[in-house]
């Protein structure tokens, strides 16, 4: 298994896990139990921690470790990362706002889940990129 | 001073004042109508966004040559918007899941107003790498240590 590989597998497996399966959970179950205080926002800052590593993780600073075909992969799947992330972002709020109606309102957990859901969805969109690309070369 | 430097400055200019000008709205509310309801002053921020549109009517250079260090610079800005966008987000989100009390309710438009706002700071990123970057490179030319 390559580098790329195995990075992929790792962020996919990592930031996947911890969104899927501690954050949402956490911020809906904190929700209903209308949890309040210095608690919830210690609760919140380790919610959030998965969310900012998403971004780093996903970001193009250490190419200097790869060779000039894996940092081409890596860009390619920087600029998927970002555009299913901001068109997921983009679909959601405004089929929100015309479906629901500008004028009524929604459970304020709205917010850090649209985000959280649309870093996972960016970051099987980034992983599957690498995967299919390194398929493909090895096919080759 | 190329076209994108200028462009950068006319959006940096912009959106600065968009957001001093949203400032100073959301004191007079604070003062006149109190919280909450001054909070809304924050989307005169979005008149900032004015600049992109101003900085299109900036001329093209004559001889526009794009070498490897243009591509670079670009690359880094584009980057960077994405890393400030996002982190803007995270917080924003965070920010309102904190300020509103759990299990309460928002407007629906707050979701597009929070996406325009990160747009904004995407471009301001943009922007800013641009300046700074391109700066690095005019000090560097004269000698200096960039």
């Amino acid at each position: 298994m390559t580098r790329l590989k195995k990075k992929a597998w790792h962020e996919l497996s990592v930031v996947f896990g911890i969104i899927v399966f501690i954050s949402i959970p956490a911020i809906l179950h904190l929700s209903n139990q209308n949890a309040q205080g210095w608690g919830w926002l210690v609760v919140c800052t380790i919610i959030s921690g998965p969310m900012i590593l998403g971004g780093y993780l996903s970001d193009v600073r250490n190419l200097k470790h790869y060779d000039e075909r894996e940092q081409i992969i890596l860009r390619k799947s920087f600029s998927i990362w970002s555009g299913v992330f901001s068109l997921y972002l983009l679909i959601f709020s405004f089929a929100s706002f015309f479906l629901i109606g500008g004028g009524k309102t929604v459970p304020v957990v709205w917010m850090p889940v649209m985000v959280l859901t649309g870093i996972v969805l960016a970051q099987c969109a980034q992983s599957v990129v690498i995967l299919t690309q390194c398929a493909k070369e090895d096919d080759e | 001073m190329n076209r994108i430097q200028k462009q950068s400055w006319i959006i940096v200019a912009s959106v600065g004042a968009a957001f001093v000008v949203s400032c100073g709205i959301v004191v007079y509310l604070a003062l006149t109508a109190g919280f909450p309801a001054a909070w809304k002053g924050f989307i005169f921020t979005c008149a900032g966004g004015l600049g992109y549109f101003a900085s299109l009517l900036v001329k093209k250079d004559k001889p526009a040559i794009v070498d490897e260090r243009d591509l670079a610079i670009r690359s880094l800005a584009k980057t960077n918007a994405i890393r400030g966008a996002f982190i803007f987000l995270v917080l924003f989100a965070m920010a309102v899941f904190l300020y509103q009390k759990p299990g309460s309710l928002i407007r629906v438009n707050v979701l597009p107003v929070s996406i325009c706002l990160a747009a904004i700071v995407s471009g301001l990123f943009e922007s800013l790498t641009y300046i700074i970057e391109y700066g690095k490179d005019s000090k560097a030319m004269k000698g200096e240590p960039a």
